[in-house]
């Protein structure tokens, strides 16, 4: 019966997030019925399928840019053999080429960076949903400390992800794409140092805030307890090595990840699970395929001797990987949240 | 063949000009005039094949403007270059320079909406 009540507890305001924001899908029915599904027939098979679907529908989106991009290449391709032809007016042309291969690829990144936004902004939502509901069952139990301690420390630490997430590395990001662009285009400025230094602080304030973040939150509710080491060490490898830029943020609080989930599966079922998966696979999926296509791009762009587009490819591709992080270190500092109130109220 | 054809024309022409040049100078130039721009539009015309292919890869995408502009801008490029190089031929360095100029100014023109579409996206980046 309890673990009834904080099961509902904890879906309640996960709904009401789903109910108040149209991010992540066109209603509610879908949201639910595509974790109900899940749910029903749950295995790897199925979450694979829903992983390649999203990358997938994320191609489609990226298809106009990525044949606009491929079609300037193979045009490059074929006026570079002509330009002994275009004598002075050669460096205007290349301006204009550069120029459409700027418009190609910058709305990509834009909706990737638009999405990346929703999100961050979608899990903070979630986070503070769930304090005054946490909140509340502290002083109901009688822990009056651990309430006041709550009601100050994850406030702050929502706030300061926020902060991180949307007021710090988004506005970098942004700076960091439109240096990018320039310097495609004015071939006497070198502004590639100041790109580089842009993209070390987003590294380091994303990796750094959300490895803090995640380590203070499971200490604080000794996530780490519950988890077998050989899994751990597993996981632990293959995120640092497969998952950009995040990987080495995941892989640190790695058994923080694996208690939170077996946490959240042990009162919310695999939806709970399939909830928060769902939530972040669009982002996500749009961002793994605009830098699959960008890398494709890059290295046609590398073959054909178009240093200049594929200078540009790589340098915003650069930019995705700092995005992808971002999803994922809000993904699993959401869990980890989710995970202590889950904890806090059993314990209670 | 195309070429072989091209490249006897060509020839046959030369002799012509050599000749013509000896009676009147004048002339000479004329035709002279007259074979590089039937070379530069035979030229173009065998190209005509592979810019439709490469046009027809784009598809119906939204920016296919954009991408005719591409284009325009190489054709723009090629008769600026030829139409120079005619007036260098008859001594007339000024004048290609000035066509060189028009085809700048020309060029910047057509590039116009496309700063306006990088300053757009630019702004949204920043926003």
């Amino acid at each position: 019966m309890r673990r009834n009540s904080w099961s509902k507890a904890l879906v309640l305001p996960f709904i009401s997030f789903v109910l108040s924001t149209k991010v992540h899908a066109d209603s509610i029915k879908e949201l639910m019925d595509k974790a109900k599904e899940l749910s029903e027939n749950l295995d790897s098979k199925k979450i694979w399928d829903m992983l390649l679907s999203g990358i997938a529908s994320g191609f489609s989106s990226l298809s106009q840019s990525f044949a606009l991009s491929f079609c300037v290449l193979t045009a490059g391709v074929v006026f570079s053999s002509l330009k002994d032809s275009f004598s002075e007016n050669e460096s205007l042309f290349d301006f204009i080429s550069s120029c459409i291969m700027i418009i190609a690829v910058s709305s990509p990144l834009l909706m990737c960076i638009g999405k990346a936004a929703e999100h961050s902004e979608a899990m903070c939502g979630i986070m503070v949903s769930l304090i005054p509901t946490m909140i509340a069952l502290y002083s109901a139990g009688g822990s009056t400390i651990t309430a006041a301690m709550s009601a100050a420390a994850l406030p702050f630490t929502v706030s300061a992800i926020q902060t991180i997430s949307t007021g710090l590395v988004l506005p970098l990001i942004k700076s960091a794409s439109t240096l990018t662009c320039v310097n495609t285009l004015c071939k006497k400025t070198n502004l590639s140092s100041a790109i580089s230094l842009i993209k070390s602080v987003c590294l380091w304030v994303t990796g750094l805030g959300f490895t803090l973040f995640t380590g203070v939150l499971a200490l604080k509710s000794h996530l780490n307890t519950g988890a077998d080491n050989l899994v751990i060490k597993g996981l632990r490898y293959g995120a640092s090595k497969f998952i950009p830029i995040a990987g080495g943020m995941v892989s640190e609080s790695m058994t923080s990840v694996i208690t939170s989930v077996s946490l959240i599966k042990s009162i919310t079922g695999i939806s709970g699970i399939l909830l928060i998966v769902y939530a972040m696979l669009p982002p996500l999926t749009l961002c793994l395929a605009t830098k699959l296509t960008y890398s494709l791009l890059s290295f046609y762009a590398k073959s054909t001797c178009q240093n200049d587009a594929a200078s540009l490819l790589d340098g915003l591709g650069g930019i995705i990987n700092i995005l992808i992080a971002l999803c994922i270190g809000c993904g699993v500092t959401l869990m980890a949240v989710l995970a202590i109130f889950i904890r806090s109220n059993i314990t209670m | 063949m195309d070429v072989i054809k091209l490249i006897s024309i060509v020839i046959c022409c030369l002799m012509i000009i050599i000749l013509l040049k000896k009676v009147s100078a004048d002339y000479a130039l004329f035709a002279s005039c007259l074979v590089n721009i039937s070379i530069t539009l035979f030229s173009l015309g065998i190209l005509i094949p592979v810019f439709d292919f490469i046009n027809n890869l784009s598809g119906n995408t939204s920016h296919k403007a954009l991408y005719g502009i591409m284009f325009k801008s190489a054709g723009i490029c090629m008769l600026c270059t030829v139409g120079a190089e005619i007036c260098k031929d008859s001594g007339e360095a000024s004048i290609a320079s000035k066509i060189t100029l028009a085809g700048k100014c020309t060029l910047i023109a057509y590039a116009l909406p496309l700063i306006k579409e990088v300053f757009g996206y630019a702004q949204k980046f920043m926003e």
